[in-house]
């Protein structure tokens, strides 16, 4: 090749994590918008396919949460045909299910949001990430990160086939049991990750507890909203990221919905903007009332932190002592503190371990009975899981064959849209007075972003694979700044 | 030496699916041969690949600046890179694979990349446009005749 090509990825940008902030006449914040690309046609997509094709196709939609839509889609495709899995395989979807959170919350807490705190929110952008994640606490964390991960997948990768795009889920079961000799190996390396994620809490709060500034950041008024919130809980109201109901509370903490399956219908509706493809969802007991916070507003967040604030306590005791620590720095429960996310994310990866550790101690486990036949005519059904990023709905009709006739998904992501907008807003208000922007405006919004940790670009991934970062200002007529992260 | 071909991509989301569908291709000519495909970025590829001497990727590109269905051959150094992602979700692919070399992991020495620049990258569908459906067989027969002829 005898010529240099240099890929720009600002050629990647159209449409991809793009903010509007509208000012009004005097120079100061109207509204701020968050935009994403739209993917189209993913329902007519779907119409035709047989029902248990979708575990296996919903899974493409995102590369990042591939694990999150086949489980969430072969639950929906159990409750198509009416069939329950097996206790043995609820255990394995459960162990499963537990390791992709784990995997993913570490892999955010090192190597995507974590950097803000641990190498420090004011240096420079170039030096917050992994390296300097690692040059900040040892190289030797940087090796256990990445082992650690790597043997999680391991257990992923036996039991569902494949990381990126598993296909272990089935109508009523599983495909593979756990053998013996593989249980006792996962448990040894399960209980490793619990240490692990041990550390990882050590070092936030290390970092951040025992330095006032960082706790001013995550306690303070910013990104602060006084919303709804939205999660799975087991019997017991404590999180459950696989199964159980859906539990509501009010910004006071108070229960004000418990649903499941089709029963969402009744509290979830989605507000439609003629500026966004993108809808917004809400609360529908209370009422869409615009992008505002508090009681009488109906958005609602999820994610960890909103999981954490919908349930009473933990499962497992090191996360119920970890989350006791939280809420007594955090001062109420609910906590509002969008910052406060990232600390969630890492009690909520001790828990995953934990878990893991609790179903690899039933020997139980290894039973082959992994399996229940479906005998029932498929008809509708919802699967409700929390994948790392919050509640997410995938709802199937079928006829009675069991082929497709409509397909309804609602993501995480999309929960937190109107919360994401919010937060946006916040920022852009403070930064940006009388027409002056304040170059501190893209840190402050990327900050949010992580804490929220959205899938914007979730379904493409040519390359050069990031979603760059544009922010638009506009006057009353036209752009009067555009900046961007590439 | 150990090879890996990898196909990255979003088989149905249109466009973006050439690479996907020219690792398989490859995969059926060629034989003895690891092919993985990869809907994911960063990270999640670059565990993908540990342990292979040389990896051949394909994927599209979007730069607008080439007719569709153009084949370019590259390197990694060709890809200019930010330190820092806005993406909240992973870093790019090659930061991804500095920071595991850095770390002692066995990451390919050799890697080419293979693009095509495309058209249709935000419709769900199982299908090509008409120019990237005439550039699947080229870039296969590329792919081949550079590296398994």
């Amino acid at each position: 090749m005898s010529k240099t090509i240099s890929i720009d990825p600002i050629t990647r940008l159209e449409g991809h994590g793009k903010i509007e902030i509208f000012l009004n006449d005097d120079g100061n914040v109207d509204n701020a918008y968050l935009q994403v690309p739209e993917l189209k046609g993913f329902e007519q997509f779907c119409i035709d396919r047989p029902v248990e094709e979708m575990p296996r196709i919903t899974p493409r939609i995102c590369g990042v949460c591939p694990m999150a839509h086949h489980m969430a889609s072969t639950k929906a495709a159990d409750a198509v045909y009416g069939v329950k899995p097996t206790p043995t395989a609820e255990k394995i979807r459960r162990l499963v299910y537990n390791a992709y959170i784990l995997e993913d919350h570490l892999l955010h807490f090192f190597f995507l949001g974590g950097p803000d705190f641990v190498v420090t929110p004011s240096a420079p952008a170039k030096d917050r990430n992994i390296l300097g994640v690692i040059a900040k606490v040892g190289k030797e964390i940087g090796l256990e990160v990445i082992k650690t991960r790597r043997e999680i997948r391991e257990i992923v990768t036996h039991l569902f086939g494949r990381i990126i795009h598993p296909v272990g889920g089935l109508p009523g079961g599983v495909s593979k049991p756990l053998s013996e000799e593989k249980r006792k190996e996962f448990l040894e390396q399960t209980k490793n990750a619990v240490d692990f994620a041990l550390q990882a809490i050590e070092i936030f709060n290390k970092t951040v507890l025992d330095n006032d500034k960082y706790v001013d950041l995550v306690t303070g008024d910013i990104y602060k909203h006084n919303t709804y919130y939205m999660g799975l809980v087991d019997e017991e109201n404590r999180v459950n990221f696989y199964d159980g109901k859906v539990r509501v509370v009010d910004p006071e903490g108070q229960e004000v919905a418990k649903f499941s399956g089709l029963e969402y219908l009744d509290y979830v509706s989605e507000h439609v903007e003629p500026w966004s493809y993108m809808k917004f969802p809400y609360l529908k007991t209370v009422g869409w009332k615009g992008f505002t916070d508090g009681k009488d507003s109906g958005i609602m967040r999820v994610a960890p932190l909103a999981r954490l604030n919908v349930s009473d306590s933990m499962p497992t005791p090191k996360a119920q002592k970890e989350f006791e620590r939280m809420y007594d720095v955090l001062g109420k429960k609910p906590a509002h503190n969008t910052l406060a996310f990232h600390w969630a994310r890492l009690i909520e990866a001790v828990y995953a371990a934990e878990r893991m550790v609790e179903l690899l101690e039933d020997e139980s486990i290894t039973s082959d009975d992994i399996r229940n036949i479906p005998d029932d005519s498929p008809d509708e059904g919802v699967g409700i899981v929390e994948a790392a990023r919050g509640t997410l709905i995938h709802h199937y009709n079928t006829n009675e064959k069991g082929i497709i006739t409509a397909a309804n998904l609602i993501v995480a992501t999309v929960f937190n849209s109107a919360a994401m907008s919010l937060s946006i807003e916040k920022a852009a208000k403070k930064l940006i007075k009388d027409g002056d922007v304040n170059d501190g405006l893209l840190n402050m919004v990327e900050m949010a972003f992580r804490a929220y940790d959205p899938c914007l670009a979730c379904a493409t991934h040519s390359l050069p694979g990031e979603t760059p970062l544009v922010i638009n200002i506009h006057n009353k007529e036209e752009i009067i700044k555009t900046i961007r992260r590439d | 030496m150990k090879t890996l071909v990898l196909g990255l991509g979003n088989p149905i989301l249109s466009d973006d699916g050439i690479g996907i569908k020219a690792a398989r291709a490859i995969k059926k000519r060629v034989k003895d041969i690891e092919v993985v495909e990869a809907s994911a970025a960063g990270f999640r590829i670059v565990d993908q690949i540990l342990g292979f001497d040389k990896l051949i990727l394909i994927d599209a590109i979007q730069t607008k600046n080439w007719q569709t269905g153009t084949i370019h051959k590259l390197k990694p150094e060709n890809f200019k890179n930010t330190k820092h992602s806005s993406s909240t979700h992973d870093i790019s692919f090659f930061q991804a694979l500095d920071i595991y070399r850095e770390n002692g992991e066995a990451v390919p020495a050799d890697i080419e990349i293979y693009v095509v620049e495309v058209e249709q990258t935000d419709v769900f569908s199982e299908k090509l446009t008409a120019e990237v459906e005439k550039a699947l067989p080229e870039v296969v027969n590329k792919i081949i005749k550079d590296n398994f002829a």
